[in-house]
């Protein structure tokens, strides 16, 4: 078996909300992410999915270090990062990148494009070979972008080719891990699918791994391997592609894949709909027992009391619920 | 999310989509707005003029042949007031003399108005220099040093500062000519500058605060961190570029305040001493003639007027044309 690139070891993130000011009073925990195991093979994608505020951002974020994890290991090409120091952390970003949800905010709006790009280079204190120049240039054209465009800056762009700018500098340092938060989700979809295919096109090329951070399934069917359904900052259900897509286990992913919109009307009508009642619980207090059981159609007491384990119920799909939907 | 100029540029791209796209530096585009606005651009111009013939006095007196030490006995009459109408403007006195000692009020304004701007750019640029570095480091770090360094602006904000300058000011300056650092009107100059500043730094530097404080938490720096780039890289060229437009706008709005403070503090009789001339020194000694001779209370108080509007009108220009979320005009 070949060594993932990626590891999580039961990665916890909680934020501490404090009353702010000099005496910072602790007011409570927010448990963003709450315990996940994760494997990313080499030139796999594995989508991470779940509705707004599950935490999965987060998750994405403390993976590359950029929030402190509370608990569990990273562990990154088989070396344990959890609690390297920034500096010791600064030779391996060149190795893991980051692709950001809003092309808008991601981009210094005071910085042309050779700028945004080319501090890749600064910043690691690397000579890409033909100089910095070249290099920028011949990035912009992979990614689908006239190199003759490099003294822009950001707002000349439409949000399609900001997302190309941002591409190019996440893979500008050939690193070996992306973590794309939600790459799409901001563009238009027409936009969204040349970007999609950019990202597979890329993948292929470099034989780059990607932890897909999104919310809308239809796109994560297309470019994963391996999903992962989040709610509340745990894992619900973990499986490759098609078993999840056509067996959903976890209650929870049969109502997520419920709500994907069916192009066939006719199909469309026939199809059974469930449709969640409520919202999201605060994750500052989140329910005892299973955090699905305020929400769940099929949550019995069991459910109130006592969490379920995320368990191996076939190769390659993990689960984690006391009363799962039959297997197709 | 995209904002509305974002929007509004898109649509504009869309519409004119075969017309040859021609491109802007962000500064190019804040002086294309800029050169729109007609009240901004006279007052600039009408800014520097002033500031132009200020730091030109000796050379413009020169040329008129005045001078703002000599007196002119003739061009008084035998109580000591100025011969003729409005103050005494003549073709020699463009501006009239000044009763009593007779001195030319053209050449008092000019020199004045030359001491007048130096103290308010020095304090200006200072203060603004020191709030950007506070206002930084404290938004961008956070944590104890933000909170003590808010408590810390919070006491000076509340401070009444003009009675502490009232009370400090003769003991301070005398100190400063004690260490021979600098004599009379030089010295009084320094402690006010001092003051202003230690007094000035706070709100411009809440401000950045504020907008660091949100803007480290953008994308784009996250960005930034996930290269590895350090504290200082951030600061310097994620954040600083951003913060610009803010201290230019802040500098073109703080400069007449201060202009107008030093003015405050001369006619209060505490900052700059006669012989040398200044607005306020002029004011003070022009309320004692204003019944005899009001053109002597106006003249300079138009000059000042003038001076402080147009500098806050070419602020508030700049700041429409350099912020793309305020409403255009």
């Amino acid at each position: 078996m070949t060594e993932p690139i990626l590891k999580l070891v039961g990665l916890k993130k909680h934020f501490e909300s404090t009353s702010g000011g000099f005496f910072n009073k602790k007011k409570g925990v927010v448990k963003a992410v709450d315990g996940i195991d994760l494997e990313i093979l080499p030139g796999q994608t594995v989508g991470l999915v779940g509705e707004s505020g599950c935490g999965k951002t987060t998750a994405g974020r403390t993976v590359l270090k950029l929030y402190e994890p509370t608990e569990g290991q990273i562990i990154f090409q088989g070396e344990d990062i959890t609690h390297l120091s920034r500096k010791r952390m600064k030779p391996l970003r060149a190795q893991m990148q980051m692709i950001f949800q809003d092309p808008f905010a991601s981009l210094n709006p005071r910085q042309t494009v050779g700028t945004l790009i080319g501090a890749t280079f600064d910043i690691q204190g690397i000579t890409p070979p033909g100089g910095v120049k070249k290099e920028v240039e011949r990035l912009m054209e992979r990614v689908g972008l006239n190199p003759e465009h490099v003294n822009r800056y950001p707002h000349e762009f439409s949000g399609g080719q900001r997302q190309r700018i941002g591409v190019a500098r996440a893979i500008a340092l050939k690193p070996k891990l992306i973590v794309a938060d939600e790459p799409v989700s901001a563009l238009d979809v027409s936009i969204q699918a040349q970007v999609v295919n950019l990202l597979d096109d890329l993948q292929e090329e470099f034989g780059l791994s990607y932890l897909f951070v999104a919310h809308d399934l239809s796109v994560v069917q297309h470019i994963s391997d391996r999903v992962i359904v989040m709610y509340l900052g745990k894992v619900m259900e973990e499986a490759d592609k098609k078993d999840l897509f056509m067996s959903p286990r976890h209650p929870y992913t049969k109502a997520l894949l419920s709500a994907v919109p069916v192009p066939d009307p006719i199909k469309g009508r026939k199809r059974e709909r469930i449709i969640l009642v409520g919202d999201l619980p605060s994750p500052m207090n989140p329910p005892a027992g299973c955090v699905f059981n305020t929400r769940c159609w099929k949550v019995q007491d069991k459910c109130r009391t006592e969490i379920p384990a995320l368990q191996q119920i076939a190769p390659n799909h993990r689960l984690a619920c006391h009363f799962p939907e039959p297997a197709a | 999310m995209p904002g509305d100029a974002d929007l509004d540029e898109a649509l504009v791209d869309d519409l004119l989509i075969d017309a040859p796209i021609v491109q802007r530096t962000p500064r190019q585009i804040a002086w294309m707005r800029f050169k729109k606005n007609k009240v901004g651009v006279i007052s600039a111009c009408v800014a520097s003029f002033f500031i132009l013939i200020a730091y030109l006095a000796p050379v413009i007196t020169r040329i008129l042949g005045l001078s703002n030490t000599k007196t002119y006995p003739e061009a008084l009459d035998g109580f000591a007031m100025p011969i003729g109408a409005s103050g005494g403007i003549s073709s020699v006195h463009p501006l009239g003399v000044e009763p009593g000692a007779g001195r030319d009020l053209l050449a008092l304004m000019l020199y004045g108005s030359r001491i007048s701007f130096t103290v308010a750019i020095i304090t200006s640029v200072a203060s603004i220099g020191l709030g950007m570095l506070i206002g930084i480091s404290t938004g961008y770090f956070r944590g104890k040093v933000d909170a003590v360094v808010g408590r810390i602006s919070d006491f000076l904000l509340s401070f009444p500062s003009t009675f502490m300058i009232l009370a400090l000011i003769l003991p301070m300056t005398q100190r400063i000519e004690a260490l021979g650092i600098a004599k009379d009107n030089g010295a009084r100059i320094i402690v006010l500058i001092l003051f202003f500043v230690f007094f000035g730094w706070m709100g411009f530097a809440r401000l950045i605060r504020s907008q660091a404080f949100s803007m480290r938490e953008r994308d784009f720096v996250m960005a930034a961190q996930a290269l590895g780039a350090s504290s200082f890289r951030i600061i310097t060229k994620e954040l600083l570029p951003n913060l610009w437009p803010t201290a230019i706008v802040f500098l073109s709005i703080s400069l007449p305040g201060y202009l107008a403070a030093e003015s405050v503090f001369s006619f209060l009789g505490v900052g700059v001493q006669a012989p040398a001339s200044t607005f306020g020194l002029v004011l003070a000694d022009a309320v004692s003639y204003w019944r005899d001779d009001p053109a002597y209370l106006i003249i300079p108080s138009l000059y000042l007027i003038t001076i402080v509007l147009s500098l806050n009108l070419f602020g508030d220009a700049l700041r429409d044309a350099l912020d793309p979320k305020a409403s255009p005009s």
